[in-house]
């Protein structure tokens, strides 16, 4: 910020009192103070108050770190908890140069660039987090509006059927439709379901009709703090959105899947989960 | 990893003072700050080497702060009535100084979102653009909420000697 484009305003008196301009600022500041002594009055309460806020939490610095927040001990138990997941993976690899795969297949199938999908995920995590905090209109239809799913299969041109997901605790709140885009990443309407634990933890599902090539995708991403998991298939996409730990996810995607567009003959692919050997 | 490590380590005196400041309870401070830890280590791909990594941990702590709120409003349970760390045992206000007891009731009657925003400023020394990050609000919402803190604290500490003042701006 130049000298000239300083403006003393209400901003300015705030940035004086936190002890957050430069030199040359607090100098206009003090010269203009003289001149209002009014201001000059509120601004030194408010210094006051920080230095009574100050006082009352005190700083901690001189306080040693209690053993259970040690951040290296925390990424130990952190990677404990992954060793599973990744002992999957280095088997995956490990099949699949048995196979003779190239480099150049293994690639693909391991780093398969999914722009729709990637789309739909951020699609999913937005509408997440717009409506999982909503507390009267979390959903557009409540779940026991008898024509609710009918609704949105029309809508998304997909049969679906809201899962029960009531043996892991979750109740189902009802649903809203979200609009479909065009261009580079078109995809028609979508349905949100919202579901809610006894202790308040939201998951939401974003579901669209099959995308254009109706090929298999699975992806398990984290986004911001939500884990997001997706698939598509020839009848829909889904992207599972939550906070829950994976683990809890994971479980939860089986029970969707399964439910979800009432196939029976669907195979569940639990994405970047166990792979099995031989 | 490891270097990453040590600045959130670094943090930590900070992110438990916020803690305390927020909660009123030690115990339940480290709590928090124990699971703003492991969710940063989990999800420290996110975090962009170019922002400041102090305010993405405060507002992974800050998530995780709101979220208990919410849940303990959801079920009806009260938050534990303030367990003062600092018993204030301050005599009667000098001229020009606050009593620090009628200071900390005065902050838990601001609504929470001001709370949140003047410790932050106040007690981390954050800058603002840094705490408006961390609060995931625009600059001028901070200021706004800035303002309005330092207002009602005024008023609810009633402090004494000017009793008159005409408001900024």
């Amino acid at each position: 910020m130049t000298a000239a484009k300083f403006v003393i305003d209400a901003d300015a008196l705030h940035g004086y009192a936190d002890g957050q301009l430069t030199p040359d600022q607090r100098a206009a500041v003090e010269a203009w103070l003289v001149d209002h002594p009014a201001t000059a009055a509120e601004i030194a309460g408010w210094m006051r108050q920080n230095e009574a806020l100050a006082a009352l939490f005190p700083p901690l610095d001189h306080e040693p770190t209690p053993d259970r927040l040690r951040p290296a001990a925390i990424a130990d138990t952190v990677r404990r908890g992954r060793w599973h997941g990744l002992r999957n993976v280095a088997a995956a690899l490990v099949l699949m140069a048995a196979a003779g795969s190239t480099g150049w297949v293994m690639r693909g199938m391991l780093w398969q660039e999914e722009p729709l999908a990637e789309h739909l995920i951020d699609n999913a995590v937005a509408a997440h987090a717009v409506y999982v905090q909503e507390k009267t209109h979390a959903v557009e239809v409540a779940a026991n509006s008898p024509n609710l799913m009918r609704w949105l299969s029309n809508r998304i041109d997909s049969p679906i059927d809201a899962p029960n997901l009531s043996a892991s605790g979750f109740t189902f709140l009802g649903g809203r439709l979200l609009p479909g885009e065009s261009g580079e990443h078109a995809h028609g309407p979508a349905a949100q379901l919202m579901y809610e634990n006894a202790s308040a933890e939201r998951v939401t599902l974003y579901i669209t009709g099959a995308p254009p090539d109706k090929k298999q995708v699975w992806k398990y991403e984290q986004r911001g703090n939500v884990d997001a998991y997706y698939w598509a298939d020839a009848a829909v996409t889904c992207t599972i959105v939550t906070d829950l730990p994976e683990d809890q996810v994971r479980g939860l995607g089986k029970v969707i899947f399964e439910q979800l567009t009432r196939k029976a003959d669907s195979t569940w692919n639990p994405a970047a989960a166990p792979a099995k050997v031989g | 990893m490891a270097q990453f490590l040590d600045e959130v380590e670094a943090s930590i005196p900070a992110l438990r003072r916020y803690a305390r400041a927020l909660t009123r309870n030690a115990d339940h401070a480290d709590d928090l700050v124990q699971d703003c830890i492991e969710r940063a280590i989990r999800k420290q791909t996110l975090w962009k080497p170019t922002g400041p990594l102090k305010a993405w941990l405060f507002r992974i702590l800050l998530n995780l702060y709101r979220n208990e709120l919410r849940l303990h409003r959801r079920r009806g349970e009260h938050v534990p009535v303030e367990t003062l760390l600092v018993e204030p045992s301050v005599a009667p206000a000098q001229p020009g100084r606050i009593a620090l007891n009628e200071m900390s009731r005065a902050i838990d009657t601001l609504n929470g979102e001001q709370r949140e925003a003047l410790l932050l400023v106040v007690l981390e020394g954050l800058s603002y653009s840094e705490a408006a990050d961390a609060l995931e609000i625009p600059l001028g919402t901070l200021m706004s909420r800035l303002g309005r803190a330092r207002a009602a604290l005024r008023k609810l500490t009633g402090s004494g000697e000017e009793p008159r003042l005409r408001t900024v701006k």
